[in-house]
């Protein structure tokens, strides 16, 4: 029997999606350069800026076989175990309100995704909804934090989460290691057997 | 004679006569008699006390002629001293002198660099020279250099590694007795990332093979051509547009130097050299990198390599015994010998 991480121990659910929270960091951290790469040719604009980081992310992320769902404006969505994760860029250093959508206010409470935008019945998915939050700071570093989001809040208001966890990624893990060959250099005269010294 | 060893011996501790003779206790005058060969036989205490403030020991003073060299090639940001200049030209003098004598007891490498006598002046055409080149370091013509120093000894190449203190210097190269049987010799800086290192001996490389025969009176044109030519020999142009694929992104570089042990900067501008993105895009890049401070650090680490040729012709004077002792074997400061064999 598969058992998950407990939502009240943010540590053992970031222990657990430490995979997947560190693909996601890769994926937008190449996000940023090929946004900032674009946009070189292009007038600023934030939300053209933020809509590029997420589309190429989403791509890698789908090229790694990771299987995003596939959202409205390149939105993120993944799954791993009874997990869901919703990946949105931060707002006032934690993550954004959720709006007027009415799917992502389902979400925001704890629903499963979709199923009061359908109409159907709201089912409670007992804290296993997670919001991954990201920034990219002016050296280009990429800020991530994973909160248990337990009900909506209005713009600028205070944040209804149970938890909100940083994220420590900085290794690439790539390396080039160079091999270590070797190199004869013989003397240039060899000592003949008859001038060897004999044994006594 | 002795003049041209003390010139050198103070000069490879980037010491002016003022300072020297300050540090030794000799009169400037003297020391300038002695350099210039007003003086022939200086006093034994004038000997030692030049010894023990360069820390090259008295044996050093008391051969034969030192060899010539060339110029030379450096590779340094335009800050870099000439003083600097200098000092490593002097330091290489000395080493010279040492692979000259263990040619008499060792069989070194023969020496298999081919120099170009002409090139007609497009960059375009070093993507061939470096081909040539490839295979004769035996590595393809489009396979990751897996050691470039190792390649490069194999070619009769001495490649050496100098005290860290050469600010503003990165690289420097001679070809001594060119034609007459003299081998090339490279020398880099010590401390830095592999990756700099690799791309340091390249561009020194292209210097050996570009500039040796052929005059280029600009010296920024000879620079653009080593850094072009170095860039083509760590990263082949058919493996570069087969490993730099659009969308080009800094992760896309960061794979490449995983693979080639190129930095991320080289990366981006072969990828500017090959016109796989634009100027803006290459521009961008490069204010991606500065910003995450990757310009004083790079992500992904190439592990150094070690140059062993200079090891094995420093170890004819012997192995055993301190750093000091095998220093002074070899007639070097033991700084100098550290440097040549960590």
């Amino acid at each position: 029997m598969v058992t998950y991480p407990d939502p009240a121990k943010p540590e053992d659910i970031l222990a657990y999606l430490a995979g997947l929270i560190r693909d996601v960091h890769h994926c937008l951290d190449d996000g940023v350069s090929f946004a900032d790469t674009v946009m070189a040719d292009l007038r600023p604009d934030g939300h053209l800026w933020s809509a590029l980081v997420r589309h190429r992310a989403l791509t890698l992320l789908d090229a790694a076989g990771l299987s995003p769902k596939r959202l409205l404006n390149s939105g993120i969505e993944l799954e791993r175990g009874r997990f869901t994760l919703k990946v949105f860029r931060s707002q006032d250093d934690g993550p954004p309100a959720p709006g007027h959508s009415r799917t992502r206010r389902a979400y925001y409470s704890q629903y499963r995704q979709g199923s009061l935008a359908i109409g159907g019945p709201a089912i409670p998915v007992d804290g296993t909804n997670l919001i991954l939050d990201w920034e990219a700071t002016s050296e280009r570093a990429i800020l991530l934090a994973l909160s248990l989001p337990l009900g909506v809040w209005k713009h600028k208001g205070q944040p209804s989460i149970d938890w909100r966890r940083p994220v420590q990624l900085d290794d690439t893990g790539l390396r080039f290691e160079s091999s270590d060959e070797g190199l004869e250099v013989p003397p240039r005269f060899e000592i003949g057997e008859d001038e060897e010294g004999e044994e006594a | 004679m002795i003049g041209e060893r003390v010139r050198l011996a103070r000069e490879a501790c980037r010491l002016t006569q003022i300072e020297l003779s300050d540090l030794a206790g000799i009169s400037q005058g003297t020391l300038s008699d002695l350099e210039a060969g007003r003086i022939m036989v200086p006093s034994d205490e004038v000997v030692e006390a030049v010894s023990r403030t360069t820390q090259f020991p008295v044996a050093f003073f008391s051969r034969g002629p030192l060899p010539d060299i060339p110029e030379g090639n450096y590779r340094k940001l335009k800050r870099g001293k000439s003083k600097i200049s200098k000092q490593i030209r002097a330091q290489i003098r000395a080493v010279v002198e040492i692979v000259q004598s263990a040619e008499e007891v060792l069989q070194l490498p023969s020496v298999s660099l081919s120099p170009v006598d002409d090139l007609k002046g497009d960059l375009e055409e070093l993507e061939e020279c470096t081909q040539a080149l490839r295979q004769k370091l035996g590595v393809g013509g489009r396979d990751p250099i897996p050691n470039l120093t190792r390649a490069l000894e194999r070619t009769g190449t001495v490649v050496v590694r100098l005290p860290t203190e050469m600010e503003d210097h990165d690289g420097f190269s001679v070809w001594p007795d060119f034609g007459l049987g003299g081998r090339p010799i490279i020398a880099i800086s010590n401390g830095n990332p592999g990756d700099r290192d690799r791309f340091n001996m390249a561009h020194e490389t292209g210097h050996l093979v570009l500039h040796t025969r052929r005059d280029v009176a600009d010296p920024d044109r000879a620079e653009r051509e080593a850094n072009r030519f170095a860039g083509a020999l760590l990263l082949p142009e058919e493996a570069a547009r087969e490993a730099i694929r659009p969308p080009i992104t800094l992760r896309v570089l960061m794979a490449v130097k995983a693979t080639f042990g190129t930095s991320i900067a080289m990366n981006a501008q072969r990828a500017k050299d090959l016109r796989l993105i634009s100027d803006q895009q290459f521009v961008s890049l490069r204010r991606q990198i500065s910003a995450r401070r990757w310009t004083r650090q790079e992500p992904v680490e190439v592990t150094p390599e070690r140059p062993i040729l200079i090891a094995k012709i420093l170890s004819v004077a012997g192995s055993d015994g301190s750093t000091v002792r095998m220093a002074e074997r070899n007639l070097l400061p033991p700084m100098i010998y550290r440097a040549l064999t960590a």
